[in-house]
């Protein structure tokens, strides 16, 4: 195997690295987007249930039936949080350090993008 | 008397809400495995681009060679005293093999995302099961993880290994003569002793149900497909730096 092939190699394998964590931005993107809609309507729902001088007096459960909007938003973010959304929006660094975990077998690493990385070999003791 | 009411109505109840909580927990342990599969990020194909693609067209399809316990599943059968897994924790499948005519139950836990994980390599590799065990009861176990997919058919067991220095080395000439385009995963190395610059290697698994060793493999077995030669990137591995 010459040094050529190898160079060639290690340059498609890069390839699809970086192509892969570029393709999943527009995804992490519209997560993130979600996630900051979602945050924003349960904050402002929140101020909203917490001023309200009903909700001193009555119940707890009539305080949330008097903010739909909030009730809604609230559970809406729970339920973001259980299918993980605290890491789709991070999901492109995940990748990349799996990745990282890999390569490092193999005296290699990568950056956020993908880039590799390649280190000098070790000295055999 | 009213006290004493009161205080048998707070017994019973106490006992009725740690009954309950059992059965709560009960519950969430056999969900949270779902949960957390759920949750993680797993690894979603995506589409290649056009210098991708016409790489792929140029190079040859590759062999991924897998072993089967404590890579993708972890087993143990009725004799055992301890079983490595936690106690309460239910197999995903039962196996009933007769070896030297003694039924045995094998329990079997499949490592998490095992499934997923042979769903998509087995959409960019040719899949072979090489293990060390014997071929009733591994042929028993890669049926089960085939679970009639056919993406499991060739399957190499103890008898195809060569026994050296008490420990079974897999010879990967057996399954592929072109050693630029067979890979093997195997949490033991001295499996792949005689073709150290063709291996990945994998932390063994017993029992942790967070495991995401599979998933990590995703994005290095994705992009080995496109190298004309695994060796390209195996080679330079540091485990032949290791003690055997």
């Amino acid at each position: 195997m010459n040094s050529l092939e190898q160079a060639e190699d290690l340059k498609a394998f890069e390839r699809r690295l970086t192509e892969y964590i570029h393709c999943l931005q527009p995804a992490t993107g519209r997560w993130r987007m979600l996630l900051i809609v979602v945050s924003v309507c349960t904050a402002t729902g929140a101020w909203n249930w917490l001023i309200d001088p009903e909700t001193q007096k009555v119940s707890f459960f009539t305080s949330l039936w008097n903010h739909p909007f909030f009730t809604i938003s609230c559970i809406t973010l729970i339920g973001l949080f259980f299918a993980g959304i605290h890491k789709r929006v991070v999901a492109p660094s995940i990748i990349a350090a799996r990745c990282r975990t890999v390569l490092a077998e193999y005296n290699m690493s990568c950056d956020d993008t993908g880039k590799l990385i390649l280190k000098p070999r070790p000295h055999v003791q | 008397m009213m006290r004493t009411q009161c205080l048998l109505g707070l017994r019973t109840f106490v006992a009725f809400a740690a009954k309950l909580w059992s059965f709560f927990i009960y519950l969430l342990r056999r969900q949270i495995r779902t949960v957390i599969q759920y949750q993680t990020v797993r690894y979603d194909i995506l589409p290649l681009s056009p210098l991708s693609r016409n790489r792929l067209a140029q190079v040859k399809r590759k062999i991924l060679v897998l072993d089967l316990d404590e890579t993708l599943i972890h087993s143990h059968h009725d004799g055992v005293l301890r079983p490595t897994v936690r106690p309460g924790t239910p197999p995903d499948f039962i196996l009933k093999v007769v070896i030297d005519k003694h039924p045995v139950r094998f329990f079997v836990h499949k490592r998490p995302h095992v499934d997923f994980f042979l769903e998509v390599v087995s959409q960019w590799y040719e899949l072979v099961v090489f293990t060390a065990s014997m071929e009733i009861y591994g042929s028993a176990v890669a049926d089960k993880l085939d679970n009639s997919r056919s993406i499991l058919k060739r399957r190499y067991y103890r008898q195809h290994c060569t026994l050296e220095l008490g420990s079974y080395i897999k010879d990967l000439s057996v399954v592929h003569s072109d050693l630029s385009s067979i890979v093997i995963l195997d949490n033991s190395p001295g499996a792949y002793r005689s073709h150290p610059d063709n291996a990945i290697p994998i932390k063994s698994w017993f029992s942790d149900p967070s495991d995401t060793a599979l998933l990590n493999l995703l994005p290095m077995l994705d992009a080995l497909r496109f190298t004309a030669d695994v060796r390209s990137v195996l080679s330079r591995n540091l485990h032949q730096h290791r003690l055997w």
